[in-house]
């Protein structure tokens, strides 16, 4: 059968009485930005009243997840706050004490609240907390051109997400994120002539079909496996994928360096490496070989629980495989000894021979970097820039990305050490609840004792937002606002995806872009009056200058191509010379930059700091092996949970538990458990499956409960279910990255949190559960 | 005679929900009902290494195979929405020639329920809650409610009011 569709059409036109902008969608609702392509369908009064997948977008072709299907629901939501609201600090965390002001007010209030507390307390008294996702957690201008403070601060310990690996590949490869090639930048993607299907694809650690992170679109995973691509997948979980792998190595969670010491070991010994990509690119081989017979497969087997004969055959495979690739996940930096796991993995890439060949690991180039780091620096002293927090002793991590450290960050909001905090902005983050803090009642208290002035800025009131916040932001959705959404943060050329408004703003809402265009102009008038008006500084600041956003809105979906071998043409370095942009220009298996820092410049396989083989005396207390935040079609994080079509999905927070645990504990599918260690408890049900091994439990991540009580100590039901809670700062790795998210200890009992303490204290933790959960409407309460 | 069907390779289903979502916007059904269900086969072990695991998207009652966008010329909605490309929409004739080319593939031929009314409000009124007050007026009843022991199996004596109808043996009790 043939059929009709909508390839050609431009990006907005008229259907059937309705007008439809092509767009693509990026913050809010958040994502890790492919930047799917959508149709958003307006009627006469500008409400949105449809959303379908655009197929001209190359890459998705008119595909959407769930998440993107529910799009009218979540801007048409009757709870988005619209319009921005005051309260009182002494009335934080009480949701009836807001009042309604005008923008203006909210200016006037930022404005003088900034000016005394920088007078009092300095410059760097002030903090943006990044979150994930979301336009602001990456709009770094907030902390320096706005607000003329160094501490832009991703408040998740270690900067456990995606970050660990651009530093370890800045430093290893001089270039920023080797991304599987799925041909996305390539005009035709899979049908260009350049481009060559892998033979294998290595999932490390990343299970992408739910999760697209960051901007590489999942189920190019499935495209290529059609295509007669094979997979071999590292998890400690059965994903869905991996029962289609050739292998599946189910590793101890943790325990990642260790297995890729020993495929290096395998692919070196048995000689199956690129002797000519060895010889001529890369750095410290030889040193590198040696170092990985401290850890032959035999010993794996032991420390992963994965066989000897399934390592040697996944190793062989992959090495054999002309071109493979490795799409490698946020295992590498949920874990203190994730660089050296980032270090193995490019030394996987690199002596095969993959690295920016088609079908391999794609690169960017020189001129692909990003131009938010140091943005409106200008602004601020160097006494002031020096302070940023932890840049002396984290420069591995803070002089890089210049972002103030996550956890000295929560020491200074605890004990004013080495300067107060004392006022905040909240970028993209919901942190009590998502994925942006450990220990999140630490950060709750601290900053509820620390800020005297802190600013919330989002689509809905969260836990986050209610309980610390004294000023609230109406943030406005991707069908309202215009804005450039890029595949891995422009530092890695895929797509540039244009974000255009399709309906009538709804309230009064804003931007990111659009705050910081009018709020930058009114605290640093001298610094952006560098650009003529909001649609310049777009063009400039997102765009490069190199197109104004009225001609890419245009095109909607940019496809950026590629220069693969970019190593022989000299398109990596800032002197044009050939190679690798790294101090010896080659890839460095031996790395100068590691030793700099104070770490090993080879990889080491270290332990989890708790694990049965670091802390067997916690066993008896805290028997299992527990993992985290795997992935979930139907929501992002801490979003979604208020849109019914999502919430009907997956209603209520679980946890995986292997049939013969779940058995020995007399504990039954869908059972309310607890799940407890040194650091925090939790409930959640349990969700009895084989998909991990007996003795590993894996926990969601993200649960607030948007139809509960809001009010101080209850708050959304945010401390119930929360994983996080069980997850401690301070246990980073050596150069500062990396937090136990994926690798911890705790036990699970069945019952529930009510069964474990005394009416009081439920209630006065914000544990209790109420009598039935009435999420169907999705109303906040 | 049906027409029209759904061809899925399950082998590549990943279970993402785009189609039981798309449906649901697309038809307006409420929470808890469905044009289109995700089952899941699995994960159960097969051994220690192979897990069976196959996710089929189901056809429901509701589904009508979008007619309105099949008359429009366009395809249903969860085969245009799908993330891993795995459904496809067409006469019987010509998919179940695909179905021949590929294993683990599905054809399902769905009786277009367009006419069924969906949006009547489910009922949630308990049983119980019907009957207090109610006045029924019965022919035989429990006169004495100090018969009723409920910390016994035994039987009970029904006090048999006898008004003109003869009592069957049948529903004589000890």
């Amino acid at each position: 059968m043939e059929f009709k569709d909508d390839l050609g059409k431009p990006w907005r036109y008229e259907d059937d009485g309705l007008t439809v902008t092509r767009s693509c969608v990026w913050s809010p609702p958040g994502c890790h930005p492919v930047g799917c392509g959508v149709k958003f369908y307006a009627d006469e009064d500008g409400t949105l009243v449809k959303v379908e997948g655009d197929e001209n977008q190359p890459v998705t072709k008119g595909r959407l997840c769930p998440r993107c299907l529910t799009l009218k629901d979540y801007v048409n939501h009757p709870d988005r706050i619209k319009y921005p609201m005051k309260r009182d600090p002494k009335y934080r965390g009480q949701a009836d004490k807001w009042e309604r002001i005008t923008w203006e007010e909210a200016f006037d209030l930022i404005e003088s609240e900034w000016k005394r507390i920088t007078a009092k307390y300095g410059p760097t008294s002030v903090a943006v907390w990044a979150g994930t996702g979301r336009e602001g957690g990456t709009f770094m201008p907030y902390a320096a051109a706005i607000f003329a403070t160094p501490n832009y601060c991703y408040t998740q310990s270690g900067y456990a997400c995606y970050l660990p690996r651009m530093a370890a590949s800045a430093y290893v490869l001089g270039a920023v994120y080797p991304e599987i090639d799925f041909a996305g930048g390539l005009e035709g993607t899979y049908d260009n002539p350049e481009f060559k299907v892998p033979e294998v694809i290595m999932l490390v650690g990343k299970d992408p079909l739910p999760s697209n992170p960051d901007g590489f679109f999942g189920h190019s995973v499935v495209d290529l496996m059609r295509r007669g691509a094979k997979l071999i997948t590292i998890d400690p979980r059965t994903n869905w994928v991996s029962t289609r792998a050739a292998y599946n190595l189910r590793l101890r969670p943790g325990t990642d360096t260790a297995l890729l010491m020993a495929m290096l070991n395998v692919i070196i010994n048995e000689d199956l490496y690129d002797h000519d990509f060895v010889e001529k690119w890369t750095y410290g081989f030889d040193q590198l070989a040696e170092r990985v017979q401290a850890i032959p497969p035999a010993k794996a087997a032991v420390i992963c629980d994965v066989p000897e004969e399934d390592i040697i055959a996944a190793a062989r495979m992959y090495a054999n495989a002309k071109p493979a690739s490795i799409a490698w996940g946020l295992a590498t930096d949920q874990k203190a000894n994730g660089q050296q796991m980032a270090h193995c993995v490019m030394a996987l890439m690199a002596i095969t021979g993959n690295i920016d060949i088609p079908g391999g690991n794609i690169i960017g180039g020189f001129a692909d970097s990003l131009n938010e780091p140091g943005f409106g620096f200008s602004t601020m002293t160097d006494e002031t820039k020096d302070a940023l927090l932890g840049l002396h002793e984290y420069p591995a991590y803070c002089g890089m990305l210049l972002n103030a450290h996550a956890d000295l960050m929560l020491k200074a909001l605890e004990t004013e050490e080495p300067y107060p905090i004392k006022m905040g902005l909240y970028a993209g983050n919901n942190l009590l609840a998502g994925t942006c803090a450990a220990e999140p009642r630490r950060w709750h208290d601290a900053m509820i004792k620390s800020l005297e002035f802190n600013i919330g800025f989002d689509v809905w009131m969260t836990p986050s937002t209610q309980s610390t916040c004294d000023l609230m932001l109406p943030l406005t959705t991707v069908a309202e606002r215009d804005g450039v959404v890029f595949t891995h943060y422009s530092s890695l050329p895929v797509t540039y995806g244009i974000m255009t408004p399709a309906i009538k703003r709804i309230g009064e809402t804003k931007s990111d872009m659009e705050l910081g265009w009018e709020l930058g102009r009114r605290l640093q008038p001298e610094f952006w009056s560098q650009y003529t008006d909001f649609e310049d500084f777009v063009s400039k600041f997102r765009l490069m200058g190199k197109m104004s956003l009225s001609e890419a809105r245009e095109k909607v979906c940019i496809q950026r191509g590629h220069t693969y071998r970019k190593y022989e043409k000299g398109l990596l370095r800032g002197d044009g010379q050939l190679g690798f942009n790294t101090p010896t220009g080659r890839v460095e298996l031996w790395s100068t930059m590691f030793q700099r820092f104070g770490d090993d410049p080879l990889p080491y396989y270290e332990e989890p700091q708790y694990s049965p083989v670091s802390t067997p005396g916690l066993l008896d207390e805290f028997p299992f092996v527990l993992t985290t935040g795997a992935r979930r079609y139907e929501y992002f994080h801490s979003e979604g949970k208020q849109i019914p079509y999502l919430r009907e999905i997956h209603p209520e927070p679980t946890f995986d538990i292997n049939p013969a645990d779940a058995e020995a504990l007399g504990i039954a599918q869908n059972d309310m458990c607890v799940l407890r260690n040194q650091f925090g408890v939790c409930e959640l049900r349990a969700n009895v499956s084989p998909i991990v091994k007996p003795g590993v439990v894996q926990a969601d991540h993200g649960w607030w409960y948007p139809e509960e009580d809001p009010n101080e100590p209850h708050l959304y039901g945010v401390w119930r279910s929360n994983i996080n809670s069980l997850i401690p700062n301070f246990h980073t790795g050596k150069m500062g990255f990396g937090a136990p998210f994926k690798c911890i200890l705790c036990s699970v009992k069945k019952g529930s949190l009510a069964d474990e303490m005394s009416h009081e204290e439920l209630i006065a933790g914000g544990y209790d559960r109420p009598a039935h959960l009435d999420w169907k409407e999705g109303r906040n309460a | 005679m049906p027409s029209y069907g759904l061809l899925i390779d399950y082998e590549y289903c990943s279970g993402c929900h785009a189609c039981e979502v798309a449906c649901k916007e697309e038809h307006g059904f409420p929470v808890g009902k469905f044009g289109i269900r995700v089952y899941s086969d699995g994960p159960w072990q097969i051994n220690n290494r192979q897990t069976n695991w196959n996710k089929v998207p189901v056809p429901t009652d509701l589904c009508d195979l979008c007619a309105d966008r099949v008359a429009a010329g366009r395809k249903p909605t969860c085969v245009h929405h799908c993330l891993a490309n795995v459904m496809k929409f067409g006469t019987i004739d010509e998919l179940a020639e695909d179905l021949k080319r590929k294993d683990k593939q599905v054809l399902f031929v769905p009786r277009p329920g367009g006419d069924l009314d969906w949006r009547e409000e489910i009922d949630t009124t308990s049983v119980v809650d019907k009957l207090r007050g109610a006045d029924i007026a019965l022919e035989y009843s429990v006169a004495d409610d100090s018969a009723l022991d409920g910390a016994s199996n035994a039987s009970f004596k029904l006090a048999l009011q006898r008004e003109e109808h003869k009592l069957d043996d049948r529903q004589k009790v000890d």
